[in-house]
């Protein structure tokens, strides 16, 4: 068996920070962050061993084992990071960011300062906040738009609603496709409504927002919601600006119309790392 | 009837918290973070700068692509009937994006998965990152 090597991991940057905050916190090897500084910076690291990271995940991400120490590895980043960005403005790093010593993070430091102040320029004064948005597709199905309207739940549209023209019971064919047509075309204004329905949240928060980027909805299987997710945004917001966004939230969200509206946060600022410009849409490498 | 906050921060208390001034949610449960917000942040988002272990960055990567796959399959969410999108003039843009995008990315996870069995017995030094630097975005490019 070699000797452990070690590796130094990078979790955030920042331009000043108390070494107190930092304690009682455990990295993603269990050890406790330190700083390094550097070019007038301070870089958030923590000591690990470097065979950890370089052994491969040769098991599937289905395998539960693999999830789960998959979950450990996040949850211990992002509470580093949650923790130093409670109290001062942080680049957060990508999960998995190891350099062999705190040499070469002092290099990193000194060779990107200037990309490292501008991002830090971005996000000084202000907090990444996360709503979603979803429904369930009853919603925004009906005649009305009103997210409040719904109608009866199970597939309202169709099913609800008695044949009218019952004379077509002789050729049930003809009402077979009628239906299918009617059905399809109420989908499709569900569809209509709930895409505007999205807009409109989003333009109103992003009203309130410095920036904002919408991310890809996540999958109901692992969000644990039901039903459509309409709107999975990032907003970057000044401070004492948040009750303008909490507002929005409120105003638009109806559970008992079957729209939730969610905000999640405050969050290190990890959308609003990538380049200037990039991305509007978020995710499309 | 307030949207929920969930606090995602473990030590991140004080003002900021107190966003909801005597509304409904007033300030959240302390249950950690959604698990899917975190990891879409974490392994999707943040900075992204080359380190040295480059075996690392492999691994991460392909994580990344995989747990995208699992979030934003385009085939899942039809089957699981979230396919509003692609009816939907404004959005079946995205749609078509996405469904690009994961074409691409299981041909990358193809990719990524004969490598590392081809470098399965990689171990040694830690290797520098230079060879690949397509996990290198810079911040600013501009």
């Amino acid at each position: 068996m070699a000797e452990p090597e070690d590796g130094t991991y990078l979790y955030a940057i920042t331009r000043q920070l108390d070494p107190a905050e930092l304690r009682g916190l455990r990295g993603v090897d269990g050890e406790r962050p330190r700083l390094v500084e550097g070019s007038g910076l301070r870089a958030i690291v923590g000591t690990v061993d470097l065979a950890r990271f370089r052994r491969p995940p040769d098991r599937d991400l289905g395998d539960v084992e693999d999830l789960r120490s998959l979950e450990a590895l996040l949850r211990a980043h992002h509470r580093v990071v949650q923790a130093v960005a409670g109290t001062a403005a942080v680049v957060p790093l990508r999960l998995g960011t190891v350099y062999r010593d705190d040499g070469r993070v002092r290099e990193v430091l000194d060779e990107r300062r200037a990309d490292f102040e501008q991002a830090l320029s971005r996000v000084t004064g202000r907090t990444e906040w996360g709503v979603k948005v979803s429904a369930t597709p009853e919603a925004f199905a009906g005649d009305s738009g009103v997210a409040g309207d719904a109608r009866d739940p199970g597939d309202a549209a169709a099913e609800a609603r008695p044949a009218p023209d019952a004379g077509a019971s002789d050729r049930p064919g003809t009402e077979y496709l009628r239906r299918r047509r009617e059905d399809e075309r109420s989908r499709q204004e569900g569809w209509d409504r709930a895409a505007a329905f999205a807009e409109e949240v989003h333009a109103a928060l992003a009203g309130v927002a410095v920036e904002s980027r919408r991310h890809s909805p996540q999958d109901p299987r692992l969000s644990g919601q039901a039903g459509w997710m309409l709107l999975n945004g990032a907003y970057l917001v000044d401070h004492g600006r948040e009750a303008g966004l909490v507002a929005v939230v409120d105003r638009f969200d109806d559970p008992d119309g079957g729209v939730r509206v969610e905000l999640t946060g405050p969050w290190a600022p990890y959308s609003f790392t990538e380049a200037e410009g990039g991305a509007e849409e978020g995710g499309h490498r | 009837m307030g949207g929920s906050v969930t606090d995602a921060s473990r030590g991140w208390s004080g003002s900021r918290s107190a966003v909801r001034p005597g509304g409904a949610g007033a300030v959240a449960r302390p249950e950690p973070a959604n698990l899917v917000d975190v990891l879409e942040r974490v392994l999707d988002k943040g900075i992204v700068i080359a380190g040295d272990i480059k075996v690392n960055l492999l691994d991460i990567e392909l994580l990344t692509i995989k747990i995208r796959l699992l979030i934003a399959s385009v085939d899942r969410a039809r089957e699981m009937g979230i396919d509003w999108w692609e009816h939907d003039p404004e959005l079946s843009g995205g749609g078509r994006r996405l469904a690009e995008e994961n074409r691409q990315l299981r041909s990358r996870v193809a990719e990524l998965e004969s490598r590392g069995s081809g470098d399965g017995e990689r171990g040694g030094a830690a290797d520098e990152a230079d060879s690949d630097d397509s996990d290198d975005e810079d911040p600013g490019d501009g």
